[in-house]
């Protein structure tokens, strides 16, 4: 169960995320809608909450801050404006579009991410090409960003592989859930692979779930390509040839079979069945990027399975006759509790806490 | 009273937080577990002092745990520390946090002056972003821009020193 970290290194979306917090709790600029905000925010990733307590921490660090600094504050401010000056002067002497001149103090900004990474031992960027692995941990989402400025948002225990390397951008769902919002570039599509299942996109939005052989695409936006994988390959070594390695195709050569057109406010199934798009529930097909599980009239023992994702200890429930009930419910994902109270009232269960588990019975 | 709190905590996570890179992801993974077991978290009015209130106790455990461990070094004067507010930190960890403060220091001044600027007047001389802003000339959202920039930067930094030792 413990999650796949790329290099343990915090995440710099989530960085930045958490100094805009903590700049907001020191300016005191927090009314009760943030604060809600914030916790939701907290409540999202363990990533949120380390990053957040590293803040902290330098915090507290920096007052001695000034103890290494070399000169008094005037002198500091005066250093910081000749830094400018100097910008400006050189700016000057290139004939540039007027404009350009007063962006030039925010081009310094655009090059932080380059400073960053050579003063960051380059651990990260050298070795490692660009593939790289995001994942999540029981009862965790998180989005990322890609380098295209596509947005990847995994749920709960989900894990990706994004490989940006040829013409294509390409990503394996490799388990879980993952809702993904692609940035335009026709002469670049956007192809994910799952279970039994390809899904080609330019730009647009949709849900890509895997369950253990077959693959759900729901469209949020826009118009995808889903394709049924080959059946001579296992699910998951979509276009991957032994060693882990990908079988360098032509653009053009999208996976077997016919691809068929998935549009907003469908969804499909690919399997082992005959794609066929039908009409989907797009509220609750991503009702679990706020914390929801919808259910409409869902086997129980299907409901326990999709809470079972987000939870470190798995509701437990062997009685054939309750596992085939129907329910049906909107609860969130973290309350547990309030799914299993549900539960108590509805059929007359009872529930036992073990470390490793939570079984359900009847009194 | 929450400030003081909030500050001791810093204090207290500056020094357990940097180094033992394996524990503060156990730590971190605990503190985040507590507080999705929150129940009816939502009225929490102030989640920044709860969430210190979260850490603080996990940290307190974990803090005893290993004063159950003979072999560990002092872990007593951890607790002690957490709970009377004496911070009395080992001269070696002072050391460190020092070299570290002075690596980060000379970085950020040759990036960006204007960012190092800011983060010393804001964290240390208690200016607001306004006065901050009239100084450099810019405006008060520019000004927080540096702040950011800066700090991310100083915590990526340290990040970096702290598994590449």
């Amino acid at each position: 169960m413990s999650p796949i970290r790329d290099s343990g290194m915090l995440h710099s979306q989530i960085r930045e995320e958490a100094v805009e917090w903590f700049l907001a709790f020191c300016e005191e600029n927090v009314d009760p809608a943030a604060c809600k905000q914030f916790n939701a925010w907290l409540r999202r990733s363990p990533e949120h909450v380390r990053g957040y307590l590293r803040i902290s921490a330098f915090w507290e660090e920096a007052e001695d801050l000034e103890r290494h600094t070399r000169y008094g504050i005037d002198e500091l401010v005066q250093r910081a404006l000749a830094e400018s000056n100097v910008v400006a002067l050189d700016s000057k002497s290139v004939p540039e579009p007027p404009l350009a001149t007063r962006r030039t103090a925010h081009l310094r900004w655009a090059l932080w991410p380059v400073a960053a990474c050579l003063l960051a031992v380059v651990l990260v960027w050298l070795g490692a090409d660009r593939t790289r692995t995001y994942a999540t941990a029981a009862g965790e989402q998180r989005t990322f960003v890609l380098a295209d400025g596509s947005a990847v948002e995994l749920n709960t225990r989900s894990s990706v592989v994004v490989r940006y390397t040829g013409p294509r951008r390409e990503v394996d769902l490799i388990q879980g859930q993952a809702l993904f919002r692609v940035a335009k570039d026709p002469s670049r599509p956007f192809l994910v692979y799952s279970a039994g299942a390809a899904i080609r996109a330019v730009g647009t939005q949709f849900d890509v779930l895997r369950k253990r052989d077959t693959t759900v695409v729901t469209v949020v936006e826009g118009q995808v390509a889903v394709s049924q994988a080959n059946a001579n390959q296992a699910p998951g070594d979509v276009g991957r040839v032994p060693g882990g390695h990908f079988a360098p195709e032509p653009a053009t050569a999208l996976p077997e079979r016919v691809p068929v057109l998935v549009s907003a406010g469908q969804r499909v199934v690919a399997g082992p069945q005959a794609l066929e798009p039908r009409t989907a529930d797009i509220a609750s097909a991503t009702a679990w990027t706020e914390g929801r599980l919808v259910f409409e009239s869902v086997p129980l023992g299907d409901a326990l399975e999709e809470f079972n994702r987000y939870l470190p200890r798995p509701l437990v429930l062997e009685d054939p006759e309750l596992l085939s009930m129907h329910v049906s419910g909107v609860f969130s994902v973290t309350e547990s509790r309030q799914f299993l109270e549900f539960l108590h009232r509805r059929f007359g269960t009872t529930s036992e806490e073990t470390d490793g588990e939570v079984r359900i019975t009847r009194l | 009273m929450e400030q003081t709190h909030g500050r001791q905590l810093r204090r207290f996570l500056s020094a357990r937080m940097r180094g033992a890179a394996a524990d503060v992801s156990d730590l971190t993974q605990e503190i985040f577990l507590r507080l999705l077991r929150i129940e009816n978290h939502e009225a929490i009015r102030n989640p920044q002092a709860y969430l210190y209130t979260v850490a603080s106790h996990v940290l307190h455990q974990y803090s005893l745990r290993r004063a159950a461990a003979p072999e560990k070094m002092a872990p007593l004067q951890v607790v002690l520390e957490l709970h009377s507010g004496a911070t009395a930190p080992d001269p070696a960890d002072q050391l460190d946090t020092e070299q570290r403060l002075e690596k980060v220091s000379r970085a950020l001044e040759a990036l960006s002056p204007r960012a190092y600027a800011t983060l010393v007047m804001y964290r240390c001389e208690g200016l607001t972003l306004q006065q901050i802003g009239d100084r450099l000339g810019v405006s008060a959202p520019m000004a927080r821009k540096y702040l950011l920039r800066a700090i991310a930067f100083c915590d990526q930094l340290l990040e970096d020193m702290e598994t590449k030792p």
